[in-house]
């Protein structure tokens, strides 16, 4: 682009708008992280601010202090995420894999029993009944990971799509000639080839298991298994939620909880992990949008 | 039909177990002792109502078990939920096929419980497995979870009157000037926040739970409700017949203008409409005068203790004995309940026995708390609110209390003050009525939607009632008010005839 | 010239060669089957007086009773709100997103895009449970960013924002864009990129401006990416975020004429004591209507444009 002068100052004026969208993007993250530092007293008397009166590590060190609740949330967050995402990664890429193997017989009715899963669903009561009465997963792990979220029609369209564009057919005629059977060509060829795919994929499915809070709002009633999104939405009605015996502690000098500041805090936490991996997997990310949007 | 003969069948055979009981000296009936303990231990699973999630509950569990294994061939699963759990998932759970026995629910519920085969009639299996119930709880009262003849619960042995307390912190009242002596009625708090929000311009006057507000807590000592709503009430705290609306009463009016007026003026917090936080821990957090409750005898010492501050209490309105409140908490048998009877037995048995109400509210002896000289107990050497592994203080929730220790602090005759402030209390015309919704479920839930939208607002003072409240009532008599209304006179008039 | 393809006939030998495939499909067909059929079967649910004793199948059928407490008290308003919603969420979310798309694909340096997309995505990454913290952190009527910093400074009253339904449809909207709109954006901005750079190059040349360009060049080229995606939304326009009606505005009762959608509906119902067959009236309804929908959009994008169509 040629650099007169009317082009800089285009250039300084779509700057300064992107500038102001980018502020109002991270503004309001920018408020809870200073709302988790600053003084239970400040955020009482003052209100939430940018610029708090009194700066605290209070509601941090509480958290701390209770580090029992809050990491056994953290960890569980974490197990689940894993496990689910693993699952639907590798459940995705067979699926994709077996669809993408054009000669398939029964492959159209195979793609159109998952396609329908998109279009039409049970809804929450008979599901909620189904995953409770017959496979009672209440209050367990599974309960976080099974249902909803272990595989998505669109991810196995997606893999299915980007296979059988991006790996061509002469290569699966080489392997053929080469002796090497399905299940070769899928461990020593597409599966290599086409990770890509499967860690945009997977980098979703890993944000919505770590974002879930509705199958443990469903699914989970023993505290000992709440997610980290679980125990904030716990919080927002109890914030003694996290601690065991605050309604029970027995004198003046017991100790007082940062409600406001200590919410805050754990919600901090709760997002921090994206914040510190998403500028390494932006690009994964960026894709991952670009990819829903092409028609399976 | 068929369900008003069975209740006065019950009727008789209450009398007659208690005149059996009486006859034989002891409390326990006859088929409750015939345990077989040859046969494989009964698995059940007991939800119960804490006050918060216990660091270690497994021990309480082992040594409940150890009791039940001995005294009654059981093995129990303990289920403590707190309230905030509970109301989210209490749904999900009775219309899944989860394994419980024995649970806690609000009596509002019932009817629609009893539609959708959630619970069991107790009446079934009451005198022969649960006698000592019927002595404990006494027949009146055990009546009030009776709808139409079905036996859905029995209550807790909580308070049965429900006036409104107000709890103030002490220190601030004296800053005032003002006496505890001066406040009689709820507007009286006026001229007190009025001093004390000079003199702490940054303090919360009054502030509570959304549900605890004044003009929401006041029910339970002006008036009736007949069962869980309060569409439809006997006002003249139930000395009359006649089913009127409250919300068109002046009482009603008059008590949503007070919290308008201190909302006006900044007296209460600003988001007291949607506040989830109770008075006492926003007391607790150091910003907060004063909050609304439900009192009883020990109220000070309570919220002494989950306040962290010495508080003055006073009670605002009457002593009023009425169907709602005595049910206001109940324990009932789930449908999912393999052997109805043999929860029967254990509900029975936790009633009587005082180590099990021990171990469900305080834990276990030695580690969470120890008795002291004078008969109460306390926390050991060493072990503080903050790092004891069981503590519940949550006797009004759970079965019975009264067969239980009493924490330091409370005056060691409590129960007894407990049931001297029944006997002078009030008595509703209408007590043992507990209406049933059947026939206006639709009505009542499309009501109960109107209400949601208006109450909690109105009654934090944040809409101007004298605008708003006929607009709220418009919406109910639209919505179908006044055949809830007919409802419940109707089955009024029928159960007054039949005492 | 016409040849027909002879399709092989299939034998078991060659069946066989296939198994493996059929293997590596099993346990994705399995779990379908469980997580997304069997519950379709269970919709009948709908039609029944649930009861826990007789179970799903097993209870007494009701006929449309549960649809008729639905339609005679709640329908008009949770399908109103669900709709307009999703309308307003749709055309603002294409407004907005493309005028961004344009805007950063237009920005020279390198560093400073990088820096637009990274940002505008980042709300989309944070869950639902944190934004309505967010919110509360702004629009607490006692503690608010919004009641003490701003309108105290601006000498303006406070509102008590959370029982105040008339700015709702106004937050709400916001807050969508707010979380939402770098996705649609970064979708655009795969649109714009993918446009061949002779067309601008040639447009320049005849020195047409920066909004020639873009009316005649720009939005004509991005015309599939928004079909598509309009027609994504308008299948979904049945449906809402769950989370942004319910938590976003605290459950609070006094919003509910605003915030009432179907899926908080669904909850609600299913919380209530005996309301799980108005729950699942309602959540039928949902299925049917957003069913009806995507096959009617698809029906309309095929006859506009076939291969957009999804199907």
């Amino acid at each position: 682009m040629l650099r007169t002068k009317s082009n800089i100052r285009y250039q300084i004026i779509i700057n300064v708008i992107m500038m102001l969208v980018t502020l109002i993007m991270v503004a309001p993250l920018i408020l809870l992280f200073i709302s988790s530092v600053s003084s239970e007293k400040s955020l009482l008397v003052n209100g939430y601010s940018y610029i708090p009166k009194e700066l605290s590590l209070d509601a941090y060190r509480y958290i701390f202090s209770n580090r029992q609740t809050i990491f056994r949330a953290y960890g569980i967050t974490i197990i689940v995420t894993i496990i689910g995402t693993t699952c639907n990664v590798m459940l995705s890429a067979m699926m994709g894999y077996a669809l993408s193997v054009k000669k398939l017989p029964f492959r159209n009715i195979i793609n159109f029993y998952i396609f329908f899963t998109m279009l039409f669903s049970g809804g929450l009561v008979p599901s909620y009944l189904m995953w409770a009465n017959t496979f009672h997963i209440k209050n367990t792990l599974l309960a976080l990971i099974l249902p909803n979220f272990l595989l998505s029609a669109m991810n196995v369209i997606l893999v299915r799509t980007n296979y059988t564009t991006s790996i061509p057919e002469a290569l699966y005629e080489a392997a053929k000639i080469d002796g090497a059977s399905y299940l070769q060509i899928f461990t020593k060829v597409v599966f290599p080839m086409g990770k890509p795919i499967l860690v945009t994929i997977g980098l979703f499915s890993g944000l919505t298991y770590w974002n879930d809070w509705t199958n443990g709002l469903y699914y989970i009633n023993d505290p000992k298994l709440y997610s980290i999104q679980n125990l904030l939405n716990k919080m927002i009605q109890d914030v003694q939620a996290l601690q065991a015996n605050a309604s029970a502690a027995g004198s003046g000098a017991a100790m007082q909880i940062p409600t406001v500041s200590v919410r805050m805090a754990i919600a901090f936490v709760a997002i921090l992990p994206i914040l510190i991996i998403y500028p390494f997997l932006q690009k994964y990310f960026a894709e991952g949008v670009a990819l829903g949007a092409v028609k399976g | 039909m068929k369900r008003k003969m069975k209740r006065r069948w019950l009727a008789v055979v209450l009398s007659a177990v208690m005149i059996s009981g009486v006859l034989c000296g002891c409390g326990t009936g006859a088929k409750t002792s015939e345990i077989d303990f040859d046969e494989e231990p009964y698995e059940a699973t007991l939800m119960y109502w804490v006050a918060n999630d216990a660091r270690d509950t497994e021990a309480v569990e082992e040594a409940f078990n150890k009791l039940t294994m001995e005294q009654l061939n059981m093995k129990v699963d303990l289920m403590p939920v707190t309230l905030g759990t509970y109301g989210q998932q209490i749904q999900m759970i009775l219309s899944s096929d989860d394994k419980l026995d024995i649970f806690p629910f609000w009596p509002g519920s019932m009817g629609t419980y009893i539609d959708a085969d959630y619970i069991v009639d107790m009446s079934e299996y009451l005198e022969d497995y649960g006698p000592d119930l019927i002595d404990i709880i006494g027949e009146d009262d055990i009546m009030c979870c009776s709808m139409n003849g079905f036996l859905g619960a029995v209550p807790s042995m909580h308070e049965r009157t429900n006036p409104v307390y107000m709890v103030m912190r002490t220190d601030l009242l004296e800053e005032s000037g003002f006496k505890a002596e001066d406040i009689k009625t709820i507007d009286d708090m006026t001229p007190i926040y009025a001093k004390l929000k000079e003199l702490h311009p940054d303090m919360v006057m009054y502030g509570c739970v959304n549900s605890m507000t004044y003009p929401v807590v006041v029910f339970s000592s002006l008036f009736d409700p007949l069962g869980d709503n309060n569409f439809g009430v006997l006002m003249d705290k139930g000395q009359t017949t006649t089913v009127t609306n409250w919300y068109e009463t002046d009482e009603f009016m008059n008590a949503c203008k007070t919290m308008y007026e201190w909302n006006q003026a900044g007296y209460t917090s600003a988001d007291l409409a949607t506040s989830t936080d109770g008075g006492e821990s926003l007391m607790r957090a150091g910003n907060l005068f004063s909050f609304t409750t439900y009192g009883k005898p020990n109220t000070k010492a309570e919220k002494d203790s989950m306040t962290g501050y010495d508080t003055t209490c006073v009670q605002l309105t009457d002593d009023l004995c009425c169907t709602k409140v005595t049910n206001s908490v109940c324990y009932g048998i789930s449908a999912n309940s393999e052997e109805p009877e043999k929860a029967m037995m254990l509900l029975n048995w936790i009633y009587k026995t005082k180590e099990a109400n021990d171990l469900l509210n305080w834990g276990i002896e030695g580690r969470d708390y120890v008795v002291t000289e004078d008969g109460t107990i306390d926390y050991p050497e060493g072990v503080t609110a903050e790092n004891v592994q069981y503590h519940q203080d949550f006797g009004w929730a759970q079965m019975n209390q009264y067969n239980s220790y009493i924490w330091t602090g409370n005056s060691s005759d409590l129960w007894d003050q407990y049931q001297e402030v029944r006997d002078n209390a009030v008595v509703s015309k209408a007590y043992g009525f507990f209406f049933d919704p059947t026939n206006v479920i639709d009505e009542i839930a499309a009501l109960q939607t109107v209400s949601d939208e208006y109450l909690m607002s109105l009654a934090a003072g944040a809409l101007d009632p004298e605008t708003t409240i006929p607009e709220f009532n418009e919406k109910l008599y639209d919505t179908g008010l006044q055949d809830v209304i007919d409802e419940k006179q109707a089955q009024l008039d029928a159960w007054l005839e039949e005492q | 010239m016409k040849t027909k393809k002879q399709k092989p006939r299939l034998t078991w030998t060659t069946f066989k060669g296939y198994i493996p495939l059929y293997l590596m499909l099993l346990p994705g067909l399995v779990y379908f089957f469980i997580n997304n059929y069997i519950p379709m079967a269970g919709i009948i649910v709908a039609f029944k007086k649930y009861s826990k004793r007789k179970g799903i199948y097993g209870s007494d059928w009701c006929g449309l009773k549960n649809f008729e407490f639905l339609f005679k008290n709640d329908a008009a308003l949770i399908i109103r709100n669900t709709l307009l919603y999703n309308i307003v969420f749709i055309i603002l979310g294409m407004v907005v997103g493309v005028a961004l798309a344009i805007l950063i694909t237009d920005v020279y340096s390198k560093r400073c895009k990088k820096l637009y997309q990274s940002a505008i995505l980042l709300p989309f990454l944070v869950s639902i449970v944190v934004v309505s913290y967010i919110v509360f952190a702004f629009l607490s009527a006692e503690n608010g960013m919004v009641n003490n910093g701003l309108l105290k400074a601006l000498g303006l009253p406070a509102v008590q924002w959370y029982v105040e339904p008339k700015y709702w449809p106004f937050i709400l909207t916001f807050v969508n864009l707010w979380k939402g709109c770098g996705y649609g954006t970064l979708i655009y901005i795969a649109g714009i990129t993918g446009i061949d750079p002779a067309f601008y190059e040639a447009a320049r040349l005849d020195g047409a401006s920066r909004w020639k360009q873009v009316t005649n060049i720009t939005l004509p080229c991005l015309v599939p990416s928004l079909i598509t995606m309009t027609m994504l939304n308008i299948g979904h326009i049945f449906s809402s975020d769950f989370g942004l009606f319910y938590q976003v505005p605290q459950n609070s009762g006094a919003l509910f004429s605003v915030t009432q959608t179907i899926d908080t509906y669904v909850y609600r119902a299913l919380m209530s004591a005996g309301g799980i067959g108005r729950s699942a009236a309602a959540g039928f309804f949902q299925s049917i209507v957003g069913f009806i929908l995507v096959m009617g959009a698809n029906l309309i994008v095929r006859k506009i444009s076939r291969e957009n169509a999804m199907f």
